[in-house]
Formats: structure tokens, C-alpha cells, sequence
């Protein structure tokens, strides 16, 4: 990579480390392991930066690349994790406001994939058809996995919300 | 509308431990290992790739080794004149291989778009086209420098690329093809951990080499790369690279085969002498 082209990557890079560490910890709930995916990300993002430097939605491609990057973390035996985990210990219980907690305990509920899709399309505020095109599913497939995150959003915030 | 709860789950987040500098430091590394490989791999399979009328050993003009590759001299077609040799006081550069190129780079860029669609598509006709704009064909650059990482004034470098995401079915990969004018090197193969290098001979007299490899350390990415030296058919080069990532615990599984790619070096209408 040329030095110019690096000093490029690594501008975008440090602008973009603490969102992306934070999409990732929402999607992890570990901030090792959010720290793990970002590296990931980048690494890749450093081998194809010749190609993806000049893409009109580079932000979208990167957040493409961290997604997949913890659904195969996902996969492997050893870091499977019960989609059914109870709230993490390290939260007081009545500590924190009841729609935090309610968010908190529908991210720990839900499986990887679905818990991609409230991510990417609550969190990061991508359409449904932006999440289904990271995602590789059908825009159908991203409603119907929205929705019960939605409901979610719905009673914590207790305010009528469009689709 | 959610994002402000979202933040409030996160909460503050410690310090981080990603340290950009080393991650950059350490890709750089593992770029110039593969460089590296390759180079050491050149000399030991130049005669394999240089049968017939190519002549390996003659250093470049002027003193220069080239960093990648091994020095080529009277690789030409049949009447194909060689760049003639820098005057005095002008940028010392080892000859281009055949005539210069006078097609106008928007309508080469354009032409040959198209011709790398149609490659494609002779061999997997259900095949589709992404860019990064999101546009269904080729992303292409023109390159009329010397090439990246080089002394100054050693290897220019005349390429035009293309470079998209091919789906075919539900297997996709990132597929760039470059077709270049033939320099005074040549790409070698092997010495990359987990590669496999199989030589390539064309109908019409193409030589050259296919590698593929498991990027064991890159989380289940393959990479696959052909180069085609069309000395007999046009004095240019080309260089079709596939990457692909595999599913988890899975083999790779590119949306093209070899073959396929094989057939898409081979396809004559890529070219820079239409």
C-alpha cells in the first residue's frame, strides 16, 4: 500500500474506532471481544482498501465486514453462547432505568442474527433494505426479525413508532 | 429514534485496546511476507514459465533489479517492436514488452468494462455484477506510473483493472481483473504457506501460472490468482485475483472455478491492442 494510501486508511480508521467498538459491544456484550472484532475488521478493511476506499457508503461496508466478522465468532463450538442468557451479573438489579434494562435484556435474549438485525437497523438506523443486503437475508426475513425488537422499543420507550 | 438508549446500554466504555499502528505494522508485514514468497518462488519456477522464445537473466537497463519479478528480455510476439531505450538524462526505465498503447484511456476503460463483463459471463452466464457504488458491472482504473513500493523510475507499470463483487447463485467473491502491458518481469508463484501453483497454457500460447491459497491466518478468506503472460498472442499480461470468504468451520467456496478463471484470462477480447 502506498503511504499515502496508509495514511488515508489510518485516518479513517482512528475516526471510525469508537463507533464501531461500540456497535461491536452491542452485539458481543464484552468489550474484549469488541475489541477483538474491531481488530479483525480493520485488518481486513486494510487488505481491500484499494477497492473499498472509493466506495460511495464505505461506513456501511465496514459495519458489513464487523457484523460478519462476530457471526462467525458466533459459529465456532468454544464461543457459542446461550441465546437465552440471563441479564449479566455485573447489572445492579432496579440500578438502572427500566427501559435500559429492558433493551439490555432483549439483546441478551435474542439469537446472533436477529440481535444483528436491532443493532443494525435501531442502533445504526439502516433501512431494511440496507441490513438485508449485509446481512445476505431477504427483506422480509429482516422485518419479521425486527419485529419483536421493535415491540421491544416500543414498550421501553412507551411512544408509538413507525416501521 | 433509539439510538440514545442504545448508547445508554453501552454505558461508558473502557479504554481501548486496539492499537492501530501495530495492526497497520503488522499488515504491512504480512504484505511484504507474500511479496517476499513470491519473489524467492520466481527463480526457482522461471524456467518452468518460460519455455520457448522467453529469455530469462538480463538485468534491467540502467542497473536496476526489479523488486518483483524476474527481468525478461525478447518476450515479444512476432513483429512486436520493444520500447527503445531512455536517452541520457531522462528516467531510466527497463523496456515495456510490445508497442505503446494509443487507444484513449476513457474509451480502453469503457471497451474494456465491457469485455470483462462479457469474460465473465461466457463462463457463468448466471453470473452478477456489484461495484462499490452498487453498480452492476466493473469499478475501473487506469494505472500509468511506476508501481507502488518501487525505486523511483524502476518498473513502470500500465494497467488498466476492474475490479467487482461476482455472485453466481449464493456464492460470492471479490473478483479484480488487471490487463497490463508486458514489462521487463515476470510473477512467480509459490513459497506461500498453504498455496497450491499450477502452471496455465493457453490455446494460443499463454503461459503461466494458477495460485491458490487459504488465508489460514485471515479467518477462512481464500484467494485465488491467476497470471497469464499473452506473449504469443499481444504482448500484455494478465491477472485475474478471486477472494472469497469462507463460511465458518467450512472450505472455501468460490462463485467461479479455476477453470473458469482460466478461460477468463484466456478470453482474447481483453486486450490493449483491440
Amino acid at each position: 500500500m502506498l503511504r499515502a494510501d496508509e495514511d488515508e486508511y489510518r485516518q479513517f480508521v482512528v475516526a471510525r474506532l469508537e463507533p464501531l467498538r461500540r456497535m461491536a459491544f452491542l452485539l458481543c456484550r464484552n468489550w474484549h471481544t469488541a475489541d477483538d472484532l474491531v481488530s479483525i475488521t480493520f485488518g481486513k478493511l486494510y487488505r481491500r482498501w484499494g477497492r473499498a476506499r472509493d466506495m460511495e457508503n464505505l461506513d456501511a461496508y465496514v459495519r458489513a465486514i464487523l457484523t460478519h466478522a462476530w457471526l462467525d465468532e458466533r459459529r465456532r463450538p468454544w464461543r457459542r453462547e446461550d441465546a437465552t442468557d440471563p441479564v449479566p451479573e455485573s447489572v445492579a438489579p432496579g440500578g438502572e432505568p427500566p427501559d435500559v434494562a429492558m433493551l439490555r435484556r432483549l439483546l441478551a435474549a435474542v439469537p446472533p442474527r436477529q440481535r444483528a438485525v436491532i443493532v443494525l437497523r435501531f442502533y445504526c438506523d439502516l433501512s431494511v433494505a440496507q441490513t438485508a443486503d449485509i446481512l445476505g437475508i431477504s427483506e422480509g426475513a429482516v422485518k419479521s426479525q425486527a419485529a419483536r425488537g421493535l415491540e421491544a422499543l416500543r414498550q421501553a420507550t412507551a411512544q408509538p413508532v413507525e416501521e | 429514534m433509539y439510538h440514545d438508549l442504545f448508547e445508554r446500554v453501552i454505558g461508558d466504555a473502557p479504554p481501548s485496546t486496539v492499537d492501530i499502528e501495530a495492526l497497520v505494522c503488522g499488515q504491512r508485514r504480512a504484505a511484504k511476507r507474500r511479496i517476499a514468497g513470491t519473489v524467492v518462488a520466481v527463480v526457482a519456477t522461471t524456467g518452468l514459465l518460460t519455455a520457448g522464445a522467453l529469455t530469462v537473466g538480463r538485468p534491467a537497463p540502467g542497473g536496476h533489479t526489479p523488486l518483483f519479478g524476474v527481468p525478461v528480455a525478447s518476450a515479444t510476439a512476432p513483429g512486436v517492436s520493444v520500447t527503445p531505450p531512455p536517452t541520457p538524462g531522462q528516467t531510466t526505465y527497463p523496456p515495456f514488452v510490445g508497442p505503446p498503447v494509443t487507444e484513449p484511456s476513457p474509451a480502453a476503460r469503457q471497451r474494456l468494462e465491457a469485455a470483462m463483463r462479457h469474460a465473465v459471463l461466457a463462463v457463468a452466464p448466471a453470473a452478477a455484477f456489484r461495484t462499490g457504488n452498487g453498480a452492476s458491472g466493473f469499478d475501473m482504473r487506469h494505472v500509468d506510473q511506476p508501481i507502488a513500493g518501487t525505486p523511483p523510475g524502476n518498473i513502470p507499470s500500465f494497467t488498466y483493472s476492474g475490479t467487482t463483487v461476482v455472485r453466481v447463485g449464493i456464492r460470492q467473491g471479490d473478483l479484480s481483473i488487471l490487463v497490463a502491458r508486458a514489462g521487463p518481469f515476470r510473477e512467480g508463484c509459490g513459497g506461500l504457506p498453504g498455496a497450491t501453483c499450477e502452471p496455465v497454457t493457453g490455446p494460443r500460447g499463454e503461459t503461466g501460472f494458477l495460485l491458490s491459497q487459504v488465508l489460514a491466518s485471515d479467518h477462512r478468506e481464500a484467494q485465488y490468482h491467476l497470471w497469464l503472460d499473452r506473449a504469443g498472442v499481444d504482448a500484455g499480461t494478465i491477472t485475474v485475483d478471486l477472494m472469497v470468504d469462507a463460511p465458518a468451520g467450512g472450505q472455501p467456496d468460490p462463485p467461479l472455478t479455476a477453470d473458469q478463471l482460466v478461460h477468463i484470462a484466456e478470453d482474447p477480447a481483453l486486450t490493449l491492442y483491440p
